[in-house]
């Protein structure tokens, strides 16, 4: 470190960021927003159970469905299209376990929306966390969970 | 064949079956009894067709059910499923995770309904279980298994 430059720790650029609007600037181009405002990115274990207990309670099983793997449409049938629906019908989930065709999409209103909220992600820490949580609860693995509409 | 034999047809053989006992000794020594009776091994359409219109219909997908490793009904989604009738009696549990794939069937309420209709030789059962489950479940490699 030269001689004219000193360090400041994230703890300390905390205690002075709302201090003006000048400082607040200023620590910007030095650390990131997430890292002044504390919104740090969640442990697998925080995400895990935030979806455990404010996602996966939104589920009403009695209207889960069996849907055509080619078009979508609900089967009259089982079939390795499984969708999980909220109480007013409409989709959370849909996944299709066959290996072959396997994918995992979740709904960007119901869910994406839900957990941004409480995490602000980038997306490679989004993806990293949905696909974990995925391989833990669907034990659907190498599958790269994506939101749809 | 010699002078004095001659050909009896599997058609001819089932017209003269029901005749007499003696024509049934008799004819049981030529054909099986499934050719004569007409108990003969379904297709594998034949018997998902059996599958699709008379067990499938009667699961209640709203009693489906998501079990944990210990099958007890889970909170959360996992992949092991227990598929009921609307009498909330289980029909079907099978687990799609590769590692622990399994796929059960009951006894009482999906095995005895089509072995009452379809009279079948395990052998032709495992196979046509299998191949069903193949079909319709999309899990390969899993021998399915009943269970009381």
């Amino acid at each position: 470190m030269p001689e004219n430059t000193r360090e400041i720790t994230l703890e300390e650029a905390k205690k002075l960021y709302n201090s003006s609007e000048e400082a607040k600037v200023f620590l910007l181009s030095k650390f990131t927003k997430e890292e002044l405002e504390g919104k740090n990115i969640p442990t697998q274990e925080e995400f895990n159970k935030f979806f455990e207990e404010n996602i996966f309670p939104l589920i009403d099983y009695s209207k889960t469905k069996f849907l055509d793997c080619n078009n979508g449409h609900v089967s009259k049938t089982p079939t390795s299209r499984i969708e999980l629906n909220n109480s007013d019908n409409k989709w959370l989930f849909d996944y299709n376990y066959e290996q072959k065709n396997s994918r995992f999409l979740y709904s960007y209103k119901r869910v994406y929306l839900i957990f941004m909220k409480q995490f602000s992600l980038h997306d490679v820490d989004r993806n990293r966390l949905m696909k974990s949580l995925v391989e833990k609860h669907f034990n659907l693995s190498d599958i790269q969970p994506l939101r749809n509409q | 064949m010699t002078e004095n034999t001659r050909e009896i047809t599997l058609d001819e053989a089932k017209k003269l079956y029901n005749s007499s006992e003696e024509s049934k000794v008799f004819l049981l020594s030529k054909f099986t009894k499934e050719e004569l009776e007409g108990k003969t091994v379904p297709t594998q359409e034949e018997f998902n067709k059996f599958f699709e219109e008379n067990i499938f219909t009667l699961i209640d997908n709203s009693k489906t059910k998501f079990l944990d490793n210990n099958g007890n009904v889970s909170k959360t989604p996992t992949s092991r499923i227990e598929l009921r009738n609307s009498d909330d009696k289980w029909f079907f549990d099978y687990n799609y995770e590769q590692k622990n794939q399994h796929f059960w069937y009951s006894y009482y309420r999906v095995y005895t309904i089509f072995m009452t209709k379809i009279s079948l030789q395990d052998d032709d059962r495992h196979r046509l279980m299998k191949s069903m489950v193949e079909k319709h479940f999309n899990l390969h490699g899993v021998i399915p298994y009943m269970i009381n």
